[in-house]
């Protein structure tokens, strides 16, 4: 059943609004760890945000493959 | 002597308050975007598990009339042998088998859409609604349940009615279809195992769906793959015997 292209659209703004602070997080996250603090924690956080990011890209690509 | 007036120098710890606070601020927009909530993502994904039941429960339908019609009533042993094992055999076959390649469809178009991140394995269901929805651990639980109990409802029901097909078959079909009856009882433990025990299995039962009706269409394939003229040189002989009886 193809998901109708108004959520489609909605879907593909949010993983562009994602991929764009995604972006940004990863740099406050290097510029923590150079100013000395450890970024064990929000590494790993970024990395968790980032695997459902690509399944969120995975999802949309194939519901829109098959719209 | 430099009159320029020297720039405030930012200490390490305001450096570092600025990115906590930074981080925190992007962190929120990344969850708020995944966590899309738009009710037509919500109702299209309700619509297309209750779609997808309905090619299940087809598909299980005339796995039912198969048995109906396979394990059948033996006293009518005057009917046209050939005409018969025709109209049983090679029509249903056919039929039976178009419907079960739509429930291996739906099959891969479920994992294809719940379970799509192979890189991280066999996601459930239950991970992705969660994930993809931020709903509450319980509410996506229930949801879930109650998928996997429709499922498994109409998994029953066709074990049910197996059942008590295989137990009225007689012993003329019973010699002839031995292996056909141990591959039934065996799909039937199959689909017990798979989906009788609880929330787990039946999670791994909609994972294994696809598998299932692969395995179960090929059970058929070679349910039907029998000698005929082997069948019918039996059955031949056996009217023999029942005749020189003076039955």
């Amino acid at each position: 059943m193809p998901l109708p292209k108004e959520v489609l659209d909605a879907v593909a703004s949010d993983i562009a609004r994602a991929n764009s602070a995604l972006a940004e997080l990863k740099e406050v996250v290097a510029d923590m760890k150079l100013s000395g603090m450890d970024t064990t924690t929000q590494s790993l956080e970024v990395a968790d945000l980032s695997k459902k990011l690509r399944s969120m890209q995975t999802f949309y690509e194939l519901r829109k493959a098959k719209a | 002597m430099n009159s320029a007036k020297p720039k405030p120098k930012i200490t390490t710890k305001d450096r570092q308050d600025r990115d906590k606070v930074e981080y925190e601020r992007l962190v929120q927009v990344v969850k708020q975007s995944l966590e899309h909530r738009s009710p037509g993502l919500w109702g299209w994904l309700d619509d297309t598990i209750k779609a997808g039941q309905d090619a299940v429960n087809e598909a299980i339908e005339w796995g039912n009339n198969l048995v109906d019609t396979y394990i059948w009533d033996t006293t009518e042993a005057e009917a046209d042998v050939e005409g018969w094992v025709n109209d049983t055999f090679v029509k249903p076959f056919e039929d039976v088998k178009a419907s079960i390649d739509e429930g291996v469809a739906w099959g891969n178009d479920l994992v294809d859409t719940y379970v799509w991140d192979t890189g991280g394995g066999i996601a459930t269901l239950e991970g992705w609604v969660r994930d993809t929805f931020d709903i509450p651990d319980q509410e996506t639980q229930t949801f879930v349940n109650e998928v996997a109990e429709a499922i498994a409802d109409d998994w029953n029901d066709l074990v049910t009615e197996a059942q008590a097909a295989t137990n009225n078959v007689t012993t003329t079909v019973t010699d002839a279809v031995t292996t056909t009856v141990d591959t039934v009882g065996d799909i039937i433990d199959k689909a017990s195992i798979a989906l009788g025990v609880g929330f787990d299995a039946a999670m791994a039962a909609i994972g294994i769906l696809p598998t299932l009706f692969t395995g179960w269409k090929n059970e058929l394939a070679a349910w039907f793959d029998i000698d005929i003229d082997k069948f019918l040189t039996e059955l031949s002989d056996a009217q023999v015997k029942i005749h020189s009886k003076g039955i």
